[in-house]
């Protein structure tokens, strides 16, 4: 699969290269397609990860904490690479919306466990 | 003459031997009235050598008990904890988000969600901790009547009651330490050094300083409990010994013919309640270490859980992670030592109980 990454990515370097010769504006568009082509390879590699960590957390009784884990991670690396894209775009406010979107969304993730962890300890407490 | 003479010497003796002969039964009484309260969890023949059962192949036994049946619990805790570590790490340095602050919010959020699962996996932990305690608060108070009786009937009334009023304030403190200050105290531990390990700031100090305080606290109340205990045991010994030793001589001297014998007799009846007193006194210590090694064992292991995770967490360069676990294993830290201060505080006092007390 890294052979096909490389030589993706290579392809599309070149592609955009040439394109940015003959004037082409779209390069980075382009660009950007080609690397989400390239993540969509590793796609089936991270599923089955996901799908191994969600079982084994499942068997040891913490499939909620290990789903929201996975959550967080899922969507902080979504939010990050968009507003990468975004920012290698050119378009900075575009990227702290999505940076902002993301954090909140984390935080929405988190908090229920938080509030859980206040309510242990209240019943530990009385 | 002749024979009033020797009716009174034999009234003589029997005044002064028919205790002795008491005494001898009530050591079989305390020795029963022990093993009724030793717990039912606790098995201790007190008929068979007690040096064999609470020798280094007893308490590696128990050790492998413990490990056996927590065994499976432990486990799945730490793989579960191992994978929280992995996906933690994966927020750390490598991490492929460029965003600062954003690779900072997932690594806190990941840790705050980690954090709900360890607080509720340790939840049942710390509730096996406080039975455990009460447990060996409930046999020290079952104990203590027995210990007084001891002394009492060994002639150390001014040990037994010195020990009597020190058991009865330990017991209070360790009542209250398991009901009131225990639980409450390790959550507030786990939450403050929580908040500490991911806000960064001074939430953190002040975690550390009331972690830091409260261990010097225990330090010193158990330190200067110790001390108060073992000079008061010297004292009240050394009375009661130079009480013994001038019964025993007045005996000698002031009974004519048997004088000699009833003194003898003290000093038979002296040994046998050291028997007694090296048999409750060493089985107590026995059921106490019994009763408190399994949690003990337990807590520890949790820590090595920790430990490994966090030298992982280390490795992978995730300074979050690292915090935050170790924020959990500090205050795992303070409960282990609240638990063994309390331990061992029960444990002086029978030490105390088992060197103090009249010699004879």
């Amino acid at each position: 699969m890294i052979v096909k990454a490389c030589a993706l990515a290579l392809l599309i370097a070149l592609c955009a290269f040439v394109l940015r010769e003959l004037g082409w504006r779209g390069a980075p568009l382009f660009c950007i397609i080609g690397a989400l082509g390239i993540i969509t390879l590793i796609l089936p590699d991270i599923s089955e990860a996901v799908s191994l960590f969600s079982s084994l957390s499942d068997e040891y009784g913490a499939s909620e904490a290990g789903r929201s884990v996975l959550k967080i991670i899922g969507v902080g690396y979504l939010g990050g690479v968009c507003s990468d894209i975004c920012r290698d775009m050119g378009e900075g406010g575009a990227a702290s919306a999505v940076v902002l979107v993301t954090r909140v969304e984390i935080i929405a993730i988190a908090l229920p466990h938080f509030l859980n962890i206040i309510r242990l300890g209240g019943e530990l407490i009385v | 003459m002749k024979r009033m003479v020797f009716a009174a010497l034999i009234c003589v003796c029997a005044f002064f031997l028919f205790p002795i002969f008491a005494a001898a039964a009530e050591e079989e009484e305390i020795l029963s009235d022990f093993e009724s309260v030793i717990p039912s969890n606790v098995e201790l023949d007190m008929d068979s050598e007690l040096s064999q059962q609470i020798g280094i192949e007893r308490v590696l036994a128990e050790i492998g008990a413990t490990v056996g049946a927590s065994s499976g619990g432990i486990l799945a805790f730490f793989v579960t904890l191992f994978g929280f570590a992995i996906l933690i790490s994966s927020c750390g340095e490598g991490c492929l988000v460029e965003n600062g602050t954003l690779r900072a919010n997932m690594s806190v959020g990941a840790s705050t969600v980690a954090a709900f699962f360890i607080f509720s996996s340790l939840y049942g932990v710390l509730l096996s901790v406080k039975e455990a305690l009460l447990g060996i608060v409930s046999f020290f108070s079952s104990l203590i009547p027995i210990l007084t009786a001891v002394n009492t009937a060994s002639g150390a009334v001014g040990s037994a009651g010195t020990q009597a009023t020190n058991m009865n304030i330990t017991l209070a403190l360790l009542e209250r330490l398991c009901s009131d200050a225990l639980l409450p105290l390790a959550f507030a531990m786990f939450v403050l050094s929580f908040i500490g390990s991911v806000s960064d700031g001074g939430v953190g100090n002040i975690a550390s300083a009331i972690r830091s305080v409260f261990m010097w606290g225990i330090g010193i109340i158990t330190t200067v409990l110790a001390g108060i205990m073992a000079i008061q045991s010297v004292v009240a010994s050394a009375s009661d010994n130079a009480v013994l030793r001038a019964a025993r001589y007045a005996a000698s001297g002031t009974i004519p013919i048997v004088g000699s014998s009833v003194a003898s007799a003290v000093g038979i009846l002296s040994g046998g309640m050291a028997f007694v007193k090296g048999s409750v006194g060493g089985g107590a210590v026995a059921v106490i270490l019994i009763l408190a090694l399994a949690p003990l064992l337990n807590l520890l292991l949790y820590r090595l859980c920790f430990s490994i995770c966090i030298f992982m967490l280390e490795f992978t360069g995730s300074a979050g992670g690292v915090r935050c676990f170790s924020a959990f294993k500090s205050s795992l830290d303070a409960v282990i030592a609240v638990y063994s201060m309390a331990t061992l505080v029960c444990i002086v006092e029978l030490v105390i109980f088992l060197c103090g007390g009249a010699k004879g």
